[in-house]
């Protein structure tokens, strides 16, 4: 207390923590306001608001706090369980409240959530979940809860990993995928489809994982960090199945849809680096900029250019040396086994690269090139270079070299149509998804007419749609 | 199974299903089974070996199967193949189970069932449904019937299709428990979702039917008044005389008497003509018994003449007769007569303001006025006395004599006169139809002239509107002749009243003829009066009209695709049809020719009839629309759909438009706000006084469209219409029944865009808003109801006050220049009596602004309603009283009762029911203070006791 008073007199700006907290309890308090108003006109874009208001105040989030809004807003049977949840002690003042909107109760719920998973008292959030908040958001049907519903799913699943317990939860999540599908309770059969999905990835159980997405219909209509999360997992659990061309479409579609805000650094990092190994993979080599990229820092994706550098250049030698070096790296990013991949890649890489060099060579020439060991094997990873359509050669077996056929001028193929066409389709399909969000402005008409009445509401419209702009950060 | 828990594929079991042992198959069936929930996605790989397991009929496990595959399907989202196993699981698929899986299907299962069902109802060679499904239905059924959820069971019952159901179950309540209360509470139950929400025209038709039977058979007191409802839904005039056959015969005596009077006065105010012409016939035709029952079956044939019912109606009007005739004076001074548009408006506001109010003193003290009027103006003005008279049966003839045919004026006269009488006798045509067919049969062979054609053209409205739904193929035929000798003039007439007679018939043979003459005349007039003539036919015939739309809607030519959208409009009013209001919207947005959007914007308001708190939010966007015919038909379409109920949202939509830049859909928009303010007042919608305000600046502004001045003179009428008594109503709030006359009034009302003649239709849609009690000698006591709210919601509005106008006038003239402070100067010597007006008068000339007037009256009103704070419309406990035969609004009857320890009470116990009340007297031999009506004031020498005893036939 003593520290606190003497750096006042030094700063005066700097806020006691009751002022803090009241001022936390402030936001958390207009924000849940916003519920309420979501609940009288259906618009399910007040929710939104209060759930990215809420994001906001996570880190200010304390005992204090929590048993306040706790103490305010929630019913009897609730608190006990609740204010026991964060050790804090139920308050004296007995106050009688009417009905509580399920949005509200379930909203402070997922705040203990918060608190407790920020608090690392895992133990403790899991017994919650498990005892108390899955079967509270069983009782509802509520479209208005769609939201609230999906964020809490996310925790639970999040507690479980954390406690690496994955399997026990695998039912009860599918279970409340089918429930949610039933009553079309989009955001949360997209948010349960990706938590289901990661829970497959992380054990390891890609046939499951791959099973699971054929079978599933993704719902329309979620949020676009939900949607990003997705595609991510599909690239993940592609790539694993050697479906590269289809991983790269989803990891590229996953970057596009992802949030571009600080909160999404994390994904956006791990989708890039899911990125460049597909990429190579599909045999092509991402630029240097790449890596470059702003707000990225440079070491994270380091590991990731070495490898593509061996690849670029073909360096088996230099490949191995990456491979490891960064050894650890890859297993922590759990893309280990798709970099191992990269081996044969490197390969055709140093191949191709000689038969553009070189019109004709004797495939000893190649072992040397390439650090093979025998003549054998260097004309078996040909032919296999040359099957794969990795370049374009004959082999001559009783001479021993390698012959390139003619280079086609790429232009007078169909490659640049099928890029302009692709490209054309992306753009067209952006128009439409834009067309399709937009909403109609507000009449100008009636502004003329009632300036007066409408005012208010036309504020809370402005500060929404304002809000709206840069939705989805906080997911991640 | 902790084996089970702990395991992360179903590939093991899935493994056993390959195996050639059954046991082992069983075995990895019954594993499989408890771990699909959690597996599904993998154990699907191989759905089609499950499958394949249940096709072997000798593996004896198939059942599991069955229900492994079922669930499998059910996770898969794949509901209907998940339904289908789930059926032939059979026992294995336990219904009673209290999971999402079971339930999800159950609710699957019924709307397979109901669909199925509805098909094979309307379709005989639909496919089979399968045993198993109607079984699961009719179990689903006997659980609810046993918690006792029985409107539940009967709402699944008619939604499936399945009358036996709902029969079985009214009957079972009906012998299960004593009192009749809950089984009649089915039964009103039933009959509002059979009228209300089941959109079969046949299937309805059986509910009724088998209601009827139900009611009349095994109920020991039957509800007469439930049975009247279900006679005018049914249009079954059978059941209406053996109904009064009943009551007549009936051993409850009196009140037997009494409610067979109540209920020829419902059958009056709702039913067709058709029905109750028929009813009579048939009534006159049996014979009773005794000399009293004579009496009685003679006064039900009386009253369902429907002369009392008007008779009522207008004497309450003539009485209350509130009409504020500065405001006609003043628009009539603003519009020159000389123009015949303006003329025109005048002549209809005239008509509007005093409809059924049999006060025609302003075309008397303005004949000069009156004589400007040439050719269809005259036409107009003649009718319009029709308006003023409507409902006055027994003078009608005798009041417009000087004008009919016979006399020396003009044809335009005689056509109008003509016109006139069938609206004085609208919907209530018996005694005046012989004298109009008269004019029509004569004249029917030589049209074509200009004289006989607009004869022709009044003699055939004239029968139209008073045989309207009479379906008498007599007149009909009479018409067609007319039709036939494809003059525009009375061709047009004769076409729209074909419809009229035919209301809602149907009649295939007509309306074959209608649509085939419509494709060979060249007239363009005579295409439009069969268009909308065969919408007039179409009317309540909902999807069997469906066959004409199309053929009328894909037709190339404009005007049948206009006829085709008001098809739509009448035969779906008020029912909110999906698939009517897609099919609008989509015209309303595509079609070629403006007509035809106009036509089908218009149409919306007819269908949404019923919902129209969405009418607003429905046509906002269409509000907007870059095509004015599109806005206007947005304007009229709220006008219709929220007419009389003062909506604001409506208002809110409506206000832009007064503005608009184009001078009809001006006009358009101040009717349709006028249609929907009729009635109220500053209380209830603080718009009125502005709006009232608005239509008076428009008249008396110079630079307005003719089109505009036109519409707010109408506007001026239509907000203060029938002496400030009348509403319009087209859905009758306590009963929820549509009121045909209305729709049909305010459907050819809408015509007057081409013809303004037509803009009387408008009166057909007034009704009088009032409670009149009657005595069984229809005498009109003269005692007082209660009224359990505050009175100043349901105050007239303020008269308009003549200084106001003077301060107004004085105001326009009041050029920025010095001439206006000694203007000013004088006038204040003039007034020194007021010293307030003084005031007004002062600021005014300071300032030199003219709203100034406005503002003080408004700061002077708001003071006024901060003092009395309450703004809704509540329940009181200590009630006011009203005397019998006064105004009572619509949104005021639920405050309405009788007192109970008055003499007289209603024999039907009063539920917010305007119009007649019949009432059942407590000491009949004490003399009575009446009020006498209008029939009995012109009828003098008749005896007093017995007044309808005697027929005058004089009149």
């Amino acid at each position: 207390m003593t520290k606190e008073t003497s750096e006042q007199i030094e700063v005066d700006v700097v806020l006691t923590p009751e002022q803090i907290n009241e001022q936390t309890i402030n936001k958390a308090d207009s924000a849940l306001h916003l519920i309420v108003k979501t609940v009288e006109t259906f618009d399910q874009r007040y929710i939104f608001k209060t759930l990215r208001d809420l994001v906001s105040i996570r880190k200010k989030l304390n005992v204090h706090v929590l048993s306040h809004l706790i103490n305010f807003y929630l019913n009897d049977t609730t608190k006990q369980y609740l204010l026991q949840a964060i050790n804090a002690s139920p308050s004296t003042e007995q106050q009688e409240r009417g009905e509580v909107l399920p949005e509200i109760n379930l909203t402070i719920h997922w705040l203990v959530q918060l608190y407790l998973l920020d608090q690392a008292q895992l133990q403790q959030l899991d017994m919650l979940n498990t005892q108390f908040i899955i079967p509270a958001m069983k009782q509802y049907n509520r479209r208005s809860l769609d939201l609230i519903n999906a964020k809490i799913w996310f925790y639970i699943s999040r507690t479980k990993e954390l406690l690496n317990d994955l399997v026990s939860i695998r039912a009860e999540l599918l279970l409340a995928l089918r429930t949610s599908t039933i009553k079309h309770d989009n955001e949360t059969s997209g948010s349960l489809i990706t938590l289901i999905l990661r829970n497959y990835i992380l054990s390891h159980d890609y046939s499951q994982a791959s099973n699971f997405i054929e079978k599933i219909e993704f719902p329309k209509n979620v949020s676009t960090s939900i949607e990003s999360r997705y595609f991510y997992y599909l690239a993940k659990i592609n790539s694993v199945q050697l479906n590269y061309s289809d991983a790269y479409e989803f990891v590229i579609t996953a970057i596009r849809k992802a949030p571009q805000t600080q909160n999404a650094q994390g994904f956006l990092q791990s989708a890039f680096k899911l990125s460049v190994l597909i990429e190579l993979l599909t045999g092509d080599v991402p630029e240097l900029s790449y890596f470059n990229k702003s707000g990225v820092p440079q070491q994270v994706l380091k590991p990731y250019q070495d490898i593509t550098q061996a690849v670029k250049l073909g360096d088996l030698k230099l490949f191995n040396d990456s491979l490891a070096k960064y050894r650890e790296v890859y297993i922590a990013d759990d893309n280990l086994s798709l970099v191992e991949r990269l081996k044969s890649n490197v390969i055709k890489t140093g191949i191709r690269i000689i038969s553009l060099s070189y019109t004709k060579i004797h495939l000893k020439d190649i072992c040397i090139k390439l650090h093979l060991d025998n003549e054998s094997s260097a004309e078996y990873i040909v032919s296999k270079a040359i099957r794969d359509g990795v370049i374009d050669a004959k082999i001559n077996h009783q001479l021993g070299y390698i012959e390139s056929n003619e280079l086609n001028n790429l232009y007078s193929t169909k490659l640049p149509q099928e890029q302009f066409n692709q490209r054309i389709n992306f753009v067209n399909s952006l128009h439409n998804d834009s067309v399709m969000a937009m909403r109609y402005p507000p009449s100008q008409n009636r502004r003329d007419v009632n300036t007066k009445a409408g005012n208010e509401d036309e504020l809370d419209e402005e500060e929404l749609m304002n809000a709206l702009e840069d939705l989805d950060s906080d997911f991640f | 199974m902790a084996a089970v828990a702990t395991a992360t594929a179903a590939a093991p079991y899935l493994a056993l299903l390959g195996e050639n042992d059954t046991d082992l198959k069983a075995y990895a069936l019954k594993s499989i089974n408890s771990v699909v929930d959690e597996f599904w996605s993998e154990i699907a790989n191989n759905i089609t070996e499950i499958e394949e397991l249940y096709e072997d009929e000798t593996f004896k496990d198939r059942k599991l199967a069955a229900l492994v595959a079922s669930k499998v399907y059910y996770n898969l989202g794949d509901y209907e193949s998940a339904v289908k196993f789930a059926l032939v699981a059979d026992e294995q698929f336990n219904i009673n189970e209290k999971s999402e899986y079971v339930e999800t299907l159950i609710s699957k299962a019924i709307d397979q069932y109901i669909k199925l069902n509805r098909n094979a109802f309307s379709n005989a060679h639909a496919e089979d449904i399968p045993k198993e499904l109607t079984k699961i239905f009719e179990r689903m059924l006997e659980r609810s019937i046993n918690e006792k959820e029985l409107k539940l069971v009967i709402g699944l019952a008619i939604d499936a299709f399945r009358l036996d159901v709902v029969e079985s179950i009214i009957k079972n309540e009906l012998s299960s428990s004593d009192s009749e209360e809950t089984s009649l509470n089915l039964i009103n139950y039933t009959l509002s979702i059979a009228t209300s929400v089941v959109d079969n025209t046949l299937f309805r038709t059986q509910i009724l039917s088998s209601l009827v039977d139900i009611i009349t058979i095994n109920l020991k007191n039957p509800d007469y008044f439930t049975i009247s409802k279900i006679i005018v839904n049914l249009n079954n005039h059978e059941l209406a005389t053996q109904l009064f056959t009943n009551l007549i015969k009936g051993q409850s005596g009196t009140n037997g008497r009494l409610i067979a009077y109540q209920v020829a006065f419902d059958l009056v105010n709702s039913a067709s003509q058709e029905l109750l012409n028929k009813t009579s016939l048939d009534l006159e035709e049996t014979s009773t018994s005794s000399d009293s029952n004579e009496k009685v079956k003679n006064k039900i044939i009386r009253i369902l003449s429907g002369v009392p019912t008007s008779d009522f109606d207008i004497t309450f009007l003539q009485k209350n007769n509130n009409t504020d005739i500065q405001i006609l004076n003043k628009s009539k001074t603003l519009l020159d007569g000389r123009n015949s548009i303006f003329h025109n408006a005048i002549t209809f506001e005239n008509a509007y303001l005093h409809a059924g109010t049999t006060d025609d003193s302003f075309f008397r003290s303005n004949l000069e006025w009156l004589g400007k009027a040439t050719n269809w103006s005259k036409f107009s003005a003649t009718a319009a006395l029709g308006v003023i008279h409507k409902g006055n049966l027994s003078q009608g003839k005798k009041i417009l004599q000087p004008y009919l045919p016979g006399t020396s004026g003009s044809h335009y006269t005689k056509g109008g006169s003509l016109y006139g009488l069938g609206l004085i006798f609208a919907g209530h045509g018996r005694e005046i139809i012989d004298y109009l067919r008269q004019h029509v049969v004569e004249n029917g062979g030589s049209a074509g002239t200009d004289e006989i054609d607009v004869i022709l053209h009044g003699a055939s409205l004239g029968v139209g509107v008073a045989g309207m739904g009479l379906a008498n193929e007599e007149i009909y035929e009479e018409l067609k002749v007319v039709l036939y000798s494809d003059s525009a003039i009375s061709g047009e007439a004769a076409a729209l009243s074909m419809g009229l007679i035919m209301l809602g018939s149907g009649n295939e043979d007509a309306q074959n003829d209608m649509f085939t003459y419509a494709e060979e005349t060249q007239h363009e007039n005579i295409i439009r009066g069969l268009a909308v003539g065969i919408a007039l036919l179409n009317y309540g015939r909902e999807e069997q009209a469906d066959d004409i739309i199309e053929k009328l809607l894909a037709h190339q030519n404009g005007i049948l695709r206009y006829g085709g959208a008001y098809t739509i409009a009448l035969a779906y009013a008020g029912t909110g049809n999906n698939k009517a209001i897609q099919k609008l919207l989509h015209i309303a947005v595509s079609d070629s020719k403006d007509d035809v959007r106009r036509a089908a914007v218009i149409a919306l308001g007819f269908v949404l009839i019923r919902d129209y708190q969405n009418v607003p939010r429905i046509v906002q966007l269409l509000s907007e629309s870059h095509n004015p015919h599109v806005r206007y038909g947005t304007a009229m379409a709220l006008g219709i759909s929220c007419a009389g109920r003062g909506l604001a949202e409506a208002v809110e939509v409506l206000e832009p438009l007064t503005k608009d830049s184009v001078d009809f859909v001006r006009q358009g928009a101040l009717m349709a706000m006028a249609m929907v303010l009729i009635q109220q007042n500053e209380k209830t919608s603080p718009k009125v006084k502005e709006v009232k305000e608005l239509y008076a600046t428009l008249i008396s502004s110079k630079n307005q469209d003719g089109l505009t001045k036109f519409g707010a003179a109408m506007s001026q009428g239509i907000i203060d219409a029938g002496g400030r008594n009348v509403t319009i109503q087209v859905e009758n709030s306590s009963t929820g029944a549509l009121n045909t006359k209305a729709i049909v009034g305010l459907a050819v009302f809408t015509q007057f865009w081409y013809w303004y003649p037509f803009a009387h239709f408008l009166s057909l849609s007034f009704q009088s808003t009032s409670v009149i009690a009657v005595r069984e000698d229809f005498k009109i006591p003269d005692f007082e109801i209660l009224c359990h709210s505050k009175k100043q919601f349901f105050a007239y509005p303020p008269q308009l006050k003549e200084e106001e106008k003077q301060v107004f006038e004085k105001v326009k003239s009041a050029v920025l220049s010095t001439t206006v402070k000694a203007k000013a100067r004088a006038k204040r010597s003039k007034k020194e009596k007021d010293e307030d007006e003084m005031d007004v008068d002062e600021k005014k000339s300071e300032s030199a602004k003219p709203t100034d007037a406005g503002d003080s009256t408004v700061t002077q009103d708001k003071s006024e309603t901060e003092d009395d704070e309450d703004t809704v419309v509540k329940y009181c406990k200590s009630p006011y009283k009203l005397s019998n035969m006064s105004r009572v609004l619509p949104n005021q009857l639920k405050y309405i009762s009788f007192q109970k320890e008055d003499r007289f009470y209603p024999v039907r116990k009063f539920k917010g029911t305007n119009g007649v009340v019949v009432l059942a007297d407590k000491q009949p031999e004490e003399p009575v203070k009446a009020i006498k009506t209008v029939r009995q004031l012109n009828n003098k020498d008749a005896p007093l006791p017995k007044p309808f005893q005697y027929e005058p036939e004089d009149d």
